[in-house]
């Protein structure tokens, strides 16, 4: 499989000179879906502003083989789509149509394009018709998902989403993991929601102080109890109570636990329907 | 736009002081009077909304950009006493935090930007607005002119303080503004347009929908009469920069002989322009005419919307 | 984009002028600002004697000149342009006379504020009868600019990730709706931040603790300094 991100020992410091990414390294495969974790100022969301250059470290990224340099950010921007965290921030246009069309008229595309691309997002995104609405009324859970189509409607090859389900009530947590869970592209979810990284991810990256801590199948990693701690996340409560977690040291029961325990997302569909 | 200090001579700070802090005392009065408890908190937080609209920036053509006033939007809004108590407190904390302005031009910048920028702009709005019915034009004129006067305010006090000949300083001052105020202008359509679109009386002292849409007058006799007002900043612009050139000539001919002059510099310079003759005034009405035409087409292209 | 905190920060240093109470420095800082502008007119070597008084206070602030200089920085560009423009009209002795009262003005503010935490400066201007009403603005936008800014810098990420360019026409529209947004988001928050001071008590009265005692230390500090510049004032004067 081909690799669409890659990061290469990426350093960024702060204004102020401290360190928020220290020597980071991470690729992502086509297709994949990546959920990055770790306690808060761990540099998630550096990381993420690092994916279409609007923060320049000191490394090497490149996306879709394409080097982060000035003239090509905007091809890499039309490639990496972000979805930040506070969709107030995304959402700045008197009407959905004009927020999900920003995109596509800045990539010059004529009015019918436009407009078929604003349409389309919007379907995919479970808003057909919502055209007309203010963003400013909508339900949090509905300005989440414009922000989703303010991206998708610009045809990106990865989708970056910074704390997709934070403020979302149950429901609606619920729809966006279907949305999610729908979509094929290449998707690279920052969170502190793990049930949720269970449900979408085969893979986790751990972060801390600015660096990758732990990398791999997530149900191994989110199990690992001392190093759950150690970086201040916990283990899920379903890997918990179901005893897949593990301690670093006891790698018998690790693997114990790798080749038997179910896929993730068919369990949780089971406990819904109980 | 901010003055420091330094550059005033106590003439003109003296005087400007006195009537911003008139201003001020009479707009604090007004605004404890007519408004609930509420105000002030939100005042406050609508104050460090303008600080930071302020600090947005935008494109004006050449690689440069330039800097929202805000005055008109905040007025059109929140009122003109309001907009000027928040523009002033807006200016003590940038005078006193982030060394932008003085404290002896403290009165001069409230002058130009609250009391000329919000206070005369909120004026042009409501008058505009009244006349032709037409909120867009009224918004667009309004923040123009706000922006417009306001550096020509400040190009004045210059002058009279001696830092620059007014036939330098006029033009050069109300020429950049003039083009800055075409952005101001279309972002303030904007915005006010995205707020109005959510919340629907939005526009302050203009209540009802009736109201807005008042009798269409003839639109040529105003657009005439507002240019005269105008041509007041326009014709030096076009006609008199030659003229402001020669003298900055003449000044460093007089600086590399080696006196300097420690005199008033009023009574050698006078306001050029204003009292010149039909010539000028046709210039003038001629730019204001070319400047309405770009205003009139610039709110058609905004409100052509990308779509269906 | 801002770091809020660099406002104050040197006001906890215990120094003599730190103790002072903020109402003293206040008027000192404006008559400092005012005498100079009334006395120096164009000549330069009148500035001396003010001078003094202002690295008199630095030295009694314990402030390094390179803290003070550092903050001076964004304001100097336009001071040196400001008084070429000025020596072109004025000759070369107002040009430099404007120089230094621009640069030691802004130094007297900048001490002023260092050396006083923020929530002391605005008693100080309100026991000084600065409108009610605006001192308290003063302390909301001190309190919400950063939270604000902020946000703006979130927006513009956010219109850049999706390759925000094109015509100026559309840049402004866009730039417009922004600015729309903002305020919206600003007036919700204005309405929160005044519900959340109704739960509190709020009757539409802002009410502080009462003024710090007026001690004999901060009335000689301000006759001195008075005196001295009046004095600075009127000798530069005959002299100079």
């Amino acid at each position: 499989m081909e690799t669409v991100v890659e990061i290469t020992d990426l350093t960024y410091l702060y204004p102020t000179g401290n360190k928020a990414l220290d020597n980071l390294n991470l690729s992502v495969l086509q297709g994949e879906r990546v959920a990055v974790v770790g306690p808060n100022g761990a540099g998630k969301s550096t990381l993420i502003l690092h994916l279409n250059g609007i923060l320049n470290g000191a490394g090497q990224i490149k996306v879709m083989g394409i080097g982060m340099e000035k003239g090509n950010l905007p091809k890499i921007r039309q490639k990496v789509g972000i979805v930040f965290q506070d969709p107030d921030h995304q959402l700045f246009s008197p009407t959905v149509f004009d927020d999900v069309a920003f995109g596509p008229i800045n990539m010059g595309l004529s009015e019918e394009d436009v407009n078929k691309r604003v349409s389309e997002a919007l379907e995919k995104v479970g808003l057909a018709g919502f055209e007309e609405r203010l963003p400013h009324r909508m339900s949090f859970g509905e300005k989440r998902r414009v922000c989703i189509a303010s991206v998708l409607s610009m045809s990106p090859e990865i989708l970056v989403l910074d704390e997709p389900s934070s403020s979302l009530d149950p429901r609606s947590r619920r729809e966006l993991i279907n949305l999610l869970n729908s979509f094929k592209i290449t998707q690279i979810i920052a969170t502190h929601d793990l049930e949720m990284a269970l449900e979408l991810c085969k893979r986790v990256v751990v972060m801390d102080k600015g660096t990758v801590v732990a990398d791999g199948d997530i149900k191994v990693i989110l199990g690992k109890e001392d190093l759950m701690l150690r970086h201040g996340l916990e283990v899920p409560h379903s890997i918990r109570f179901t005893h897949f977690h593990t301690h670093d040291h006891d790698e018998k029961r690790e693997e114990h636990c790798h080749a038997h325990c179910h896929p993730h997302p068919e369990m949780h569909e089971h406990k819904e329907r109980i | 736009m901010h003055i420091p200090d330094g550059f005033l001579e106590p003439k003109v700070w003296v005087s400007l002081t006195a009537v911003s802090a008139a201003a001020v005392a009479y707009a604090s009065k007004k605004v404890s009077k007519d408004l609930d408890e509420k105000k002030v908190p939100l005042m406050g937080v609508i104050a460090a909304f303008v600080f930071a609209a302020q600090m947005v920036n935008f494109p004006v053509g050449g690689g440069t950009s330039g800097h929202l006033m805000g005055g008109v939007l905040i007025a059109t809004i929140m009122g003109p006493f309001a907009a000027i108590l928040m523009i002033s407190t807006v200016l003590i904390i940038q005078a006193l935090l982030f060394q932008d302005g003085g404290i002896t031009t403290l009165g001069a910048n409230i002058f130009n930007m609250g009391i000329v920028g919000a206070g005369l702009g909120y004026l042009t709005f409501k008058g505009l607005n009244r006349v032709t019915g037409n909120l867009n034009f009224a918004v667009f004129t309004a923040s123009w002119l706000s922006v417009v006067t306001a550096a020509g305010t400040a190009a004045a006090e210059l002058s009279i303080s001696g830092v620059i000949p007014i036939a330098v300083s006029l033009p050069a001052m109300t020429g950049v503004h003039a083009i800055i105020g075409i952005g101001e202008g279309a972002i303030t359509i904007a915005a006010l347009g995205l707020i109005s679109g959510v919340s629907v009386d939005v526009f302050y002292g203009v209540q009802t929908v009736e109201e807005r849409k008042v009798q269409r007058r003839p639109i040529l006799w105003i657009l005439l009469a507002v240019s005269m007002s105008v041509a007041v900043f326009i014709a030096p612009f076009a006609s008199e920069f030659p003229d402001g050139l020669e003298k900055v000539a003449e000044s460093l001919g007089f600086l590399e002989r080696g006196t300097s002059k420690v005199t008033s510099p009023l009574p050698d310079y006078q306001i050029p322009g204003l009292s010149g003759g039909i010539s000028t005034s046709m210039v003038g009405v001629v730019g204001v005419l070319a400047t309405f035409g770009l205003a009139y087409m610039i709110i058609k292209i905004m409100h052509r919307k990308v779509k269906r | 984009m801002f770091d809020p905190t660099y406002i104050d920060s040197y006001s906890n240093i215990d120094a003599p002028y730190q103790r002072l109470d903020a109402r003293g420095k206040i008027i000192v800082t404006v008559a400092f600002v005012v005498i100079m502008a009334f006395s120096v007119n164009d000549r330069p070597l009148r500035v001396i004697p003010f001078s003094l008084l202002v690295i008199f206070l630095a030295a009694i602030s314990r402030l390094s000149p390179k803290v003070l200089l550092r903050r001076m920085l964004p304001a100097l560009p336009f001071f040196l342009f400001a008084s070429l423009v000025l020596g072109f009209s004025k000759g070369s002795h107002a040009s430099v006379a404007a120089f230094l009262k621009a640069f030691f003005s802004v130094l007297s503010v900048i001490i002023l504020v260092s050396t006083t935490r923020f929530s002391n400066l605005l008693k100080g201007l309100e026991g000084l009868k600065m409108p009610k009403i605006i001192v308290s603005m003063i302390s909301f936008v001190y309190r919400y600019l950063f939270i604000i800014a902020d946000e703006y810098g979130h927006i513009k990420i956010a219109r850049e990730s999706r390759n925000f360019g094109g015509n100026k026409l559309w840049q402004w529209k866009a730039i417009g709706h922004s600015v729309g947004t903002l305020f919206l988001h600003s007036y919700e928050r204005g309405d929160r931040v005044h519900s959340a001071m109704l739960a509190r008590g709020y009757e539409g009265k802002i009410r502080t603790l009462g003024m710090q005692e007026i001690k004999r230390g901060d009335i000689i500090f301000v006759a001195i300094s008075v005196i001295y510049l009046l004095a600075a004032g009127s000798v530069s004067w005959k002299l100079l």
